[in-house]
C-alpha cells in the first residue's frame, strides 16, 4: 500500500511540484494551504512523512510543527521543511521544535526523494 | 533643525536602491513584460530619490551654516515636506504595482502548474493503458502469434501422420503385388506338372495297348489321368488368368495410390509453406507493433519526466512571490513610518526591513552591491 505524504504549503505551484515528484515515486500525497489546514487536514489519519513550508499565512510551519509533536499520534512523524530560509536561527527553531531535516526551495526532486526515502516511517 | 532628519533620505536611498535591485532581478527573472515595465517604473521611483539625495547632497552645507539664516532653513524644511508627501502619494502606487504584477505571476504559474500537472497525469494513463500491466498489447499479439503458430504446427503434423500413414499401405499393397507374382508362377507350376501328366498318362495309355487284353483296364485309369492333367492344365490356365487380372488391378490400384499420396505430400509441402510464410508475416507485424509501442511508451516517459522537471523549474514563482510581497510590506511599512516625524529612526526602519527576508536573495541585496540573480543555497538539505 502507498505511503501517505502531506505536504504544506500556501503557494499551489510549489505544493504541485512535490507532488507530481512523490506521486512518480509511488507515494500518496495530500496537501494542504497553511498550518492551520495542515493540522486539519491530518485529522487522525495515518501520515508516513510531512513536508512542510515555514513562512505562511495563518500558522507558520513552525508553529504547525510544534502543535503536531503534541499529538501523541504524529509524535513520531518525521517533518521535512521546504523553505525559501536558509538562515540558521531558523533552522535552530525547527531543530529544536523536532524537525528532521531542512531543505532550501527550490529543491531538486531527486535530493527531495532521498531525503524522504531516509525519513519516511516503514 | 536636527542632523538626522537630513541624513533620513541619504540612509533610506540605497536601501530602496537595494529593494529596487531586488524587484527588478526578480521580475526581470520572471521575463514577465509586466514585471519588465514595473521594474522600470520602481527605477524611476529610484531615480526620483536619487535627485532627491542630490538635493541633499546641494544642501549639506546649509545644514553646517549657523541657525541664524532662516530663508535657507525655510526652504530646507519645505523640501522635507515636499519629499514627504511625493514619497507619501508614490508608495502606496509602486506597491499596488508590485502587488499586481506578484498576483498575476501567481495565477499565470498556478494555472500553469496545473495544466502541467493534467498533463503528466494524462501521459501516465496513457502509458497504463499502453502497458497493461506486465505485457502490453504488443505482447498480446506475440502471444497470439505463438498460440496460432502452435497450432497449425499441429494441423501440419496430423497431415504428415495421415501422409505416413498412406505411404505404409502403399507397401502393403507393393508387398500384395510380390504374392501375385509368385501365384502366378505357381500356376504356371500347376500347368507344367499337367502337361508332364498328360504326358506320363499318353505313355501309360501306349504301354496299355501293348499289354493288350491285360492292359485294357489300366488304359481306362490312363485315359482317365489324361482328361484329369487336362482339367489341370485348364485350372492352371484360369488361375494364371485370375492371378493377371488381379495383379492388373492392384497395379492399378498401386498407381493411384501412388499418385494420391504424391499430390498429397505436395499439399502438405504446400500448406506448410504458407503456414510457414503467414507465421512469418504475423511475427513482423508483431516485433513492428511491440517496436513501435515500446518507441511510444518510451517517448511518453521521455515527455512526462520532462514536464516533471518544467514543474519543478515553475518553483521560482514562490521564491518570486515571497520577494515581492515583501517588498510591499517594506514600502508599506516605510510609508507609515514617514508620518513620524521626529521620531524616523532609519536603522530601526532598516532592520524593521531587514526582519522581513526570508531569502538570501533579499539579505545580499540589503547589504548593497549588484543585486543577486540565483538562490545559492537551493536544494541544500540538512539532517538533523
Amino acid at each position: 500500500m502507498a505511503k501517505t505524504i502531506l505536504i504544506v504549503d500556501d503557494s499551489a505551484s510549489l505544493r504541485t511540484a512535490v507532488k507530481i515528484a512523490l506521486t512518480g515515486a509511488g507515494y500518496e500525497v495530500i496537501e494542504g494551504c497553511d498550518g492551520r489546514d495542515g493540522l486539519a487536514k491530518l485529522d487522525g489519519r495515518k501520515v508516513h512523512l510531512i513536508i512542510s513550508d515555514v513562512n505562511m499565512p495563518n500558522m507558520d510551519g513552525i508553529s504547525m510543527v510544534q502543535a503536531i509533536k503534541q499529538n501523541p499520534a504524529y509524535k513520531f512523524t518525521p517533518i521535512i521543511m521546504l523553505t525559501t530560509e536558509a538562515g540558521s536561527d531558523m533552522m535552530e527553531k525547527g531543530k529544536a521544535a523536532g524537525v528532521k531535516a531542512w531543505v532550501v526551495k527550490p529543491f531538486k526532486p531527486e535530493q527531495m526523494l532521498q531525503a524522504v526515502s531516509k525519513l519516511i516511517l516503514p | 533643525m536636527s542632523e538626522s532628519r537630513f541624513s533620513l533620505p541619504a540612509l533610506l536611498v540605497p536601501a530602496l536602491l537595494g529593494l529596487a535591485g531586488a524587484v527588478a532581478a526578480v521580475l526581470v527573472a520572471g521575463g514577465g513584460v509586466a514585471g519588465v515595465l514595473l521594474a522600470a517604473g520602481v527605477f524611476a521611483a529610484c531615480m526620483a530619490s536619487g535627485w532627491v539625495a542630490g538635493g541633499l547632497r546641494k544642501d549639506e552645507t546649509p545644514m553646517t551654516l549657523p541657525e541664524t539664516m532662516p530663508d535657507e532653513l525655510e526652504r530646507a524644511r519645505e523640501y522635507q515636506q515636499r519629499l514627504t508627501a511625493s514619497l507619501q502619494s508614490a508608495l502606496p502606487i509602486i506597491e499596488r504595482q508590485i502587488e499586481t504584477a506578484r498576483s498575476q505571476a501567481e495565477e499565470a504559474m498556478i494555472a500553469m502548474s496545473e495544466r502541467f500537472a493534467t498533463l503528466v497525469g494524462r501521459i501516465g494513463t496513457t502509458l497504463e493503458a499502453s502497458s497493461g500491466g506486465e505485457g502490453g498489447e504488443a505482447d498480446a499479439v506475440h502471444r497470439a502469434y505463438q498460440e496460432s503458430g502452435d497450432r497449425l504446427e499441429a494441423v501440419i503434423s496430423s497431415l504428415g501422420d495421415s501422409v505416413r500413414v498412406r505411404e505404409q499401405m502403399l507397401e502393403t499393397i507393393r508387398g500384395l503385388h510380390a504374392y501375385a507374382k509368385d501365384l502366378k508362377s505357381m500356376s504356371s507350376e500347376v500347368s507344367s506338372i499337367a502337361s508332364q501328366t498328360n504326358l506320363l498318362a499318353l505313355n501309360a495309355s501306349i504301354e496299355a495297348a501293348r499289354a493288350g487284353e491285360m492292359g485294357r483296364g489300366f488304359a481306362v485309369v490312363a485315359n482317365e489321368v489324361r482328361a484329369l492333367s487336362l482339367q489341370s492344365h485348364e485350372a492352371g490356365g484360369r488361375i494364371s488368368h485370375k492371378v493377371d487380372e488381379i495383379s492388373e488391378a492392384m497395379q492399378q490400384a498401386l498407381n493411384m495410390a501412388e499418385q494420391a499420396s504424391e499430390q498429397e505430400a505436395s499439399v502438405l509441402a504446400g500448406s506448410e509453406t504458407t503456414i510457414h510464410e503467414v507465421l512469418e508475416r504475423l511475427q513482423g507485424m508483431a516485433e513492428g507493433l511491440s517496436q513501435s509501442s515500446s518507441v511510444l511508451r518510451e517517448e511518453s516517459r521521455l515527455m512526462r519526466a520532462e514536464i516533471q522537471d518544467i514543474l519543478v523549474s515553475l518553483q521560482f514563482q514562490d521564491r518570486m512571490s515571497q520577494i515581492l510581497q515583501h517588498a510591499v510590506e517594506s514600502l508599506d511599512y516605510l510609508r507609515a513610518q514617514l508620518d513620524g516625524g521626529d521620531a524616523i529612526d532609519p536603522e530601526a526602519i532598516l532592520a524593521e526591513i531587514e526582519r522581513r527576508y526570508t531569502t538570501e536573495e533579499e539579505r545580499f541585496n540589503h547589504r548593497g552591491g549588484a543585486a543577486a540573480t540565483s538562490a545559492a543555497s537551493a536544494g541544500e538539505i540538512t539532517f538533523f
